[in-house]
C-alpha cells in the first residue's frame, strides 16, 4: 500500500499523527524514499534513517541513541518545529557519527525502498549527490510509522520524497555565518557567557568558534569549498537549554531555549527621563531680580525724600 | 537732629539698597544661567559631532562588509514581509533572522552607541546611546526602550537646541531615518505628535501603530514633546 504525498515536507509533518494511534497492527513497518529532482528520478543516492523518535507516555520522547541531545520535541504532532528537529539532529548525527538502524542507495527509478522498520519516528538523512552540473543537498526529514493520514488510514508500507536544496558546480568559494538566540525571557542571568559552535563538513569538525556578546553572538566563515557540504552543530548545549539549528540562506541559527518562568519584572520608574533645560529658572530669576530692584529703588528714594523734609 | 534719628534714617536708606543688592544679584543670576545654557547647549552640539564623525565611519565600514548585516542603502527600511524565499547563497540580516537580538553597537569614548538619528527637515544628525540616563543625555540622545527590529524603539533626547530643541517644529509627514551601526538605514514617517506628561511613563510605550517614538521635553520641563513614526514600506 503505498501513497505519495507533496510536498515530502507536509507529509512528514502529517504522517507524525499516527502516534496517537497503537502500534500494534503489524511489528514491522516498510519505508519507500523516492527522490526526485526536476521530475526525474535521482538513481545512485545515498539515504540513512535513523530511529530518533519514540512515542512515550502519549508525548514523544528521543530513543536512547539520541538522549544525549537536548532538543525540545514539539507535542502535537503537526507542529511546523519538527523540521527543524530535523535539521538540528541531522547535524549532530553527522558530527557524532551515529550508526543508522538502515541505510542503502536509491536505484535507477529513484526509489529506496526499506524494509522490516521497527515502529517509531524516523529521520531521514540523504548524501550530497552530483547529478550533472548540480548539486543535490537532500533535507533532513521526519517521518512516522506507521503513518496515518487524515482520515484515519493507516500505512504500514509508506512512501516519502525528500526535498532537496540544489546548487550548480562548480561554484565560488562559500560564505557561511552562524548567530546564536537565546530565547530566555527573565532567565537571562541562567546563560553562560559564551558558547562554542562547530563547522561540520561533510560531518567532520572543520572549525570551532567561540561566540560571545563581544562579537554579538554570530560569526562568518568565508572562502569555504563549495564541493562539500557545511553544517552547525553546538558543541555543548548550556544547562537548562535546549537547541535547534536551522539555515536560511547562508547563514545557520542556533537557538537556546530556557522553559524556566520568568521571575517578575522590577517596577518601572514612575517619571519619563528629564529632558529638559533649565531655562524656567531665567524669567523667574530674572523678573524677581527688576521686582526687588524696583522695590528697593522706591523705598530708597521715598525714604530720602522723607529724610529731606525732616 | 539727635544721633538716634539720624541713625534710623540711614538704616531705613540702607535697606532700600540691600533690595537693590537682592535684585541685582537675581539678574545677574538669569543673566549667568542664561551663558550657561548657551554654552551647554553649544558644548552638547559639538560633543554629539564628534561622536557623529567616529560613528558614521564604523557605519561606513560595516557597510563595506556585506557580511557583518548591511542591507542595501539605496533600499532603506527593509522589512521581513519584504524578503522573499532565500536563495541557498542569499545572506539575510541578521536583524531579520533574529529581530529580538540585542541591537549592535559600538563604545566610543566609554560609551555604548546603538545607531544614529536623522531628521532631515529638522536637519537634525545625532548619535544615539544604548540607554538614556541623565549623564549621557548630556552627550547625546539615547534609547529610553524597545528595539529598531522589533518596531518599538522609543528615543529620548534633550531639548538642547543642538540636539531635540527644534522637535517642536516637526510636521507630520516628515521623514525620520535610524541607522544601526551596521548600516541598516529604517527610514520612517511621522505619523503622530503628541504632548504627554511627564508621568506617562506607560502612554510612551503604549500602542502599538508606531515603530518609532522620539520624545523630548517641552519647554517648561513638565511635559514631553512625542513624536511617533511608522517605518515606509
Amino acid at each position: 500500500m503505498t501513497k505519495k504525498f507533496l510536498p515530502c515536507i507536509l507529509a512528514a509533518l502529517l504522517c507524525l499523527t499516527s502516534l496517537v494511534l497503537p502500534i500494534a497492527a503489524e511489528d514491522t513497518y516498510a519505508l519507500n524514499i523516492d527522490f526526485m529532482f526536476n521530475n526525474g528520478p535521482v538513481g545512485g543516492a545515498q539515504f540513512s534513517v535513523y530511529r530518533a523518535i519514540e512515542p512515550k507516555d502519549d508525548a514523544f520522547a528521543l530513543t536512547d541513541a539520541f538522549a544525549g541531545y537536548t532538543v525540545d520535541l514539539p507535542e502535537d504532532a503537526d507542529d511546523p518545529r519538527w523540521s527543524v528537529i530535523a535539521e538540528t539532529l541531522a547535524a549532530y548525527v553527522a558530527r557524532d557519527g551515529i550508526t543508522p538502524d538502515a541505510s542503502g542507495m536509491t536505484d535507477a527509478g529513484g526509489v529506496l525502498r526499506l524494509t522490516g522498520l521497527e515502529g517509531g519516528v524516523y529521520l531521514i538523512i540523504g548524501e550530497t549527490v552530483i547529478l550533472g552540473d548540480v548539486m543535490l543537498l537532500p533535507k533532513p526529514m521526519i517521518v512516522s510509522l506507521p503513518y496515518t493520514d487524515a482520515e484515519g488510514n493507516v500505512y504500514f508500507d509508506f512512501t516519502v520524497e525528500p526535498k532537496c536544496e540544489n546548487r550548480p558546480i562548480p561554484s565560488d568559494e562559500l560564505e557561511r555565518r552562524v548567530i546564536k538566540i537565546w530565547k530566555d525571557d527573565g532567565n537571562e542571568t541562567l546563560r553562560p557567557h559564551e558558547i562554542t559552535v562547530q563547522l561540520l563538513c561533510d560531518g567532520d569538525i572543520f572549525d570551532e568558534r567561540t561566540l560571545n556578546e563581544e562579537n554579538g553572538w554570530g560569526y562568518t566563515w568565508t572562502g569555504l569549498d563549495a564541493a562539500h557540504r557545511w553544517q552547525v552543530a553546538e558543541k555543548e548545549v548550556p544547562d537548562e537549554y535546549t537547541v535547534e539549528i536551522t539555515q536560511e540562506g547562508i547563514t545557520f541559527t542556533v537557538t537556546n531555549t530556557c522553559d524556566n518562568p520568568p521571575p517578575p519584572p522590577p517596577p518601572p520608574p514612575s517619571t519619563l527621563p528629564q529632558t529638559g533645560m533649565m531655562w524656567w529658572p531665567v524669567p523667574v530669576l530674572f523678573g524677581a531680580g527688576i521686582l526687588f530692584c524696583v522695590v528697593g529703588a522706591a523705598a530708597y528714594v521715598i525714604r530720602g525724600k522723607k529724610n529731606e523734609k525732616t | 537732629m539727635s544721633f538716634a534719628v539720624k541713625r534710623m534714617k540711614k538704616r531705613k536708606n540702607a535697606a532700600g539698597v540691600v533690595l537693590i543688592s537682592i535684585g541685582m544679584i537675581l539678574i545677574a543670576s538669569a543673566l549667568a544661567l542664561t551663558v550657561y545654557n548657551i554654552w551647554d547647549d553649544s558644548r552638547a552640539g559639538a560633543e554629539a559631532n564628534e561622536v557623529l564623525e567616529q560613528l558614521d565611519e564604523v557605519i561606513k565600514e560595516a557597510v563595506k562588509q556585506p557580511s557583518s548585516g548591511s542591507t542595501d542603502l539605496q533600499s532603506p527600511g527593509v522589512v521581513v514581509d519584504q524578503v522573499g524565499p532565500p536563495a541557498y547563497e542569499e545572506y539575510i540580516p541578521d536583524y531579520l533572522l533574529n529581530p529580538g537580538k540585542n541591537m549592535p553597537s559600538v563604545i566610543i569614548d566609554g560609551r555604548r552607541y546603538i545607531g544614529k538619528l536623522d531628521i532631515p527637515s529638522l536637519n537634525i544628525s545625532l548619535p544615539v546611546t544604548d540607554e538614556c540616563t541623565l549623564t549621557l543625555l548630556k552627550k547625546s540622545p539615547g534609547r529610553y526602550s524597545g528595539s529598531v527590529y522589533l518596531h518599538n524603539i522609543v528615543i529620548c533626547g534633550h531639548n538642547y537646541a543642538s540636539h531635540l530643541g527644534r522637535l517642536k517644529n516637526i510636521l507630520v509627514g516628515d521623514t525620520v531615518i535610524f541607522t544601526d551601526v551596521d548600516g541598516n538605514v529604517f527610514e520612517y514617517s511621522v505619523s503622530e505628535i503628541v504632548t504627554i506628561p511627564g508621568t506617562g511613563v506607560e502612554e510612551m510605550k503604549a500602542g502599538d501603530d508606531w515603530d518609532l517614538t522620539v520624545f523630548t521635553c517641552n519647554k517648561g520641563g513638565k511635559a514631553r514633546i512625542t513624536v511617533r513614526c511608522v517605518l515606509k514600506k
